[in-house]
C-alpha cells in the first residue's frame, strides 16, 4: 500500500510540474498565436489579395449590421471594409463559409467586392481539400475566373465551355469547385441584400 | 450529420488506416496472421470506444470548463495509458488465452496513433456524445476490417514468389497501397 | 561509442524509418511534400532532444515501476510545447501538419529512445543519440516527401522542377502513393545493403 502511494505521489508530482511548465509555455505563446492567426486572415497581403489596392481591413461603420447578417445567414462569418493608404474605402471584404460542402468539409473564404459591385479578389482562409486536387482552388488561375464578374448574378459551375456567369470547374475536383463557388455566391447574396 | 453516415463514413470513406494513416504500426506489425489480427482488432475496438467516451467527458467537464485546453495531449494520453493498463489486467484474469496471444502488442495499443488520433478528431469535429460513440465504433471497425483483410493477403503473400529486396515490409507496404487505392473507390459514397 | 558513432548510428545503421520502421504514421501521412516531411522531422527531433535530456536527467529519480507513464508525461509536455511554438511562429507548417503534431507523443521512436537509451545513459550521450535519430528520421521523411512531391506535382520544396508537358502522377500525393513510395524506398535500401554485404 505504502508503495502505491509513493509511486502515485511521484507520478503526480511529475504531472504537476509538467502542467506548470505548460501553463507557463501557454502564457508565453498565446498572444503570439492570436497575432499569427489574425495576420493570416487580415494582414496587408491578405487585404491586397482580397481587394487590390488595400493595405488593411477595418470594421464597417454600422457594426450592428454584422450581427444582423449573422442572425439571418448561417454561413456568414464577418464583414470588413478595405482601406487604402489614404484611408479611403476600397471595397467590402465578406468572410463566409460554404453552404455546399467540399470533398472534405467546408471552405472558408474572404470575397472582395468593389464599391461598384464587381468581384475584385478572394482569399481562401480554410480548407481541407485534397492536396494537389481540390486544394488547387487556391491557385491564381482558378480564382481569376471570378474576378470582374458583376455581383448581380449568381455564379454557376460548368465542366465545359462556361457561359458568362459561369466558371470552369477544376478537372478532378468538382466537389471543391462547387463548394467554393457556393461560398462566393453566399457572399454575393449578402452584398446584394445588405450592402448595395 | 446523421449517425448512419458518420458510421459508414468512418469505416469505408475515411478508413482510419488506409485513408487517414492512423494505426499503421499495428497494421504492419500484427497482420501476419488473421487470428492475431482479429484479436488485436477487437482489443483496439474496445479501447478506442471506451477511451473516446472518457476523453470526451474529460474535455467537456475539465479542460473546457477551466480553460485548460492546452493540457489536452497530456490528459488524453494519460487516460489512454491508464485504460490500456486496466484492459491488460482484466484480460489477464478473464481471458488468459487472448492475453498470451496478443503478448507485447497489448501495451502497444497505448502508442497506437489511431486511439489518440480518434480522441482528438472527435473533439475537433465537435461531435456530441452519441456522435462520438458512433464515430469511434465506426473508426475501430474500419481499423479491424483493414487489419484483417491485410492479414488475409499477407498470409497468401508468404507463399508467393517475391523478389528478395522486396520481401517483408516493402511488399507489405505496396500491397497496402493497392488496398488504399481500392478503398478510394468509396470516396464517391455519400449517404 | 564515441560521439560521432551515435550520430552515424541514428542516421544509417539504425535509421528509424528505413531500418527500424518506427514512426510510420507521420511518415506516410505528412510526406506529401518535401517541406512538410522536413518540418515534421524537425519538430519530432526537437521533441526527441527535449525528452531525452529530461529523461536522462531524471533517470535516477523515476522509479522503475512507473517509468512508462512518467516518460509519457514528459514526452507529452515537450510535444505540447512544440505545438504551441509552431502555432505561434510557423502557422503555415502548423496547419499543414495538423493532427500529426500532437500525435508525435505516440511516435514509438521517442518512447523507444527514452526506454532504450536516455533512461540508461548520460545527458551528453542522450543528446547525441537524439540528434542522430532525429536527423535520421528527418532525412528519411524529407527524401520520401521529395520523391512524392517530385512525381506527384513536379516540384521539390515548391520549386517546379519538371514543368510544362509533365502531367503529374497525382496518386503519389494521395494515400496509396505514400504506401507504395515507402515500400519501394525500403526495398531499395534492402537491395543496397544486400549488395554491400555480398
Amino acid at each position: 500500500m505504502r508503495e502505491i502511494v509513493k509511486l502515485g505521489g511521484i507520478l503526480f508530482l511529475i504531472a504537476a510540474i509538467s502542467a506548470g511548465v505548460l501553463a507557463f509555455s501557454n502564457d508565453v505563446t498565446k498572444d503570439k498565436i492570436i497575432e499569427a492567426e489574425e495576420a493570416a486572415s487580415s494582414g496587408p497581403e491578405v487585404a491586397n489579395a482580397v481587394i487590390p489596392g488595400s493595405i488593411g481591413f477595418e470594421k464597417i461603420d454600422d457594426e450592428s449590421l454584422v450581427d444582423k447578417i449573422k442572425e439571418k445567414n448561417e454561413k456568414f462569418i464577418d464583414l470588413k471594409v478595405g482601406k487604402d493608404e489614404n484611408g479611403d474605402t476600397t471595397g467590402y471584404a465578406i468572410r463566409t463559409s460554404s453552404p455546399i460542402k467540399g470533398y472534405a468539409g467546408d471552405i472558408e473564404i474572404y470575397l472582395g467586392v468593389s464599391l461598384d459591385g464587381e468581384i475584385v479578389g478572394m482569399k481562401v482562409l480554410s480548407l481541407s481539400e485534397t492536396a494537389g486536387l481540390g486544394s488547387n482552388v487556391q491557385n491564381a488561375d482558378f480564382q481569376e475566373q471570378y474576378f470582374g464578374k458583376s455581383a448581380d448574378m449568381q455564379i454557376g459551375v460548368s465542366k465545359g465551355t462556361p457561359e458568362e456567369n459561369e466558371i470552369v470547374a477544376l478537372s478532378g475536383a468538382t466537389y471543391s469547385s462547387r463548394s467554393i463557388t457556393s461560398a462566393v455566391n453566399n457572399a454575393l447574396d449578402i452584398y446584394n441584400e445588405y450592402l448595395k | 450529420m446523421n449517425l448512419f453516415s458518420i458510421f459508414v463514413g468512418a469505416i469505408l470513406v475515411n478508413n482510419f488506416v488506409l485513408a487517414k494513416f492512423l494505426g499503421i504500426c499495428p497494421f504492419l506489425g500484427v497482420s501476419k496472421k488473421v487470428e492475431t489480427a482479429l484479436g488485436m482488432g477487437i482489443a483496439v475496438t474496445f479501447v478506442m470506444t471506451l477511451s473516446s467516451i472518457i476523453t470526451y467527458l474529460v474535455q467537456i467537464a475539465i479542460l473546457n470548463r477551466f480553460g485548460l485546453e492546452y493540457l489536452q495531449t497530456i490528459a488524453f494520453i494519460l487516460v489512454i495509458a491508464a485504460l490500456v493498463q486496466f484492459v491488460e489486467m482484466f484480460l489477464k484474469k478473464s481471458s488468459p488465452g487472448l492475453y498470451e496471444a496478443l503478448g507485447v502488442y497489448l501495451p502497444l495499443i497505448t502508442t497506437n496513433c489511431a486511439v489518440l488520433g480518434l480522441a482528438i478528431l472527435n473533439i475537433q469535429s465537435e461531435y456530441n456524445l452519441i456522435q462520438t460513440i458512433v464515430n469511434s465504433l465506426g473508426a475501430a471497425l474500419g481499423f479491424t476490417l483493414a487489419i484483417v483483410l491485410f492479414a488475409g493477403i499477407r498470409e497468401r503473400l508468404d507463399l508467393a514468389d517475391v523478389p528478395e529486396s522486396l520481401k517483408g515490409f516493402p511488399i507489405a507496404l505496396i500491397t497496402a497501397g493497392l488496398m488504399s487505392i481500392a478503398f478510394m473507390g468509396f470516396a464517391g459514397l455519400s449517404i | 561509442m564515441n560521439g560521432f558513432k551515435y550520430l552515424k548510428n541514428g542516421l544509417i545503421n539504425e535509421n528509424p524509418t528505413f531500418v527500424q520502421l518506427l514512426g510510420m504514421c507521420p511518415t506516410l501521412a505528412v510526406t506529401t511534400s518535401a517541406e512538410n516531411g522536413m518540418g515534421m522531422g524537425l519538430a519530432t527531433t526537437a521533441v526527441l532532444i527535449g525528452s531525452n535530456i529530461a529523461i536522462s536527467l531524471l533517470r535516477k529519480v523515476i522509479p522503475d515501476k512507473i517509468r512508462i507513464p512518467a516518460f509519457v508525461v514528459v514526452i507529452a509536455t515537450f510535444v505540447t510545447i512544440i505545438d504551441m511554438f509552431m502555432h505561434a511562429y510557423a502557422l503555415d507548417l502548423y496547419k499543414s501538419l495538423g493532427l500529426f503534431i500532437p500525435l508525435i507523443v505516440v511516435n514509438c521512436l521517442i518512447l523507444g529512445r527514452a526506454e532504450a537509451f536516455a533512461s540508461k545513459n548520460s545527458v551528453g550521450a542522450s543528446i547525441l543519440d537524439a540528434i542522430g535519430m532525429g536527423l535520421g528520421f528527418t532525412i528519411a521523411l524529407t527524401i520520401l516527401g521529395s520523391v512524392r512531391e517530385l512525381i506527384g506535382a513536379g516540384s521539390i520544396f515548391g520549386y517546379t522542377i519538371i514543368g510544362g508537358a509533365y502531367k503529374p502522377a497525382l496518386i503519389m500525393i494521395l494515400p496509396p502513393g505514400a504506401f507504395i513510395a515507402l515500400g519501394l524506398l525500403i526495398g531499395l535500401v534492402n537491395y543496397i545493403s544486400r549488395k554491400k554485404a555480398a
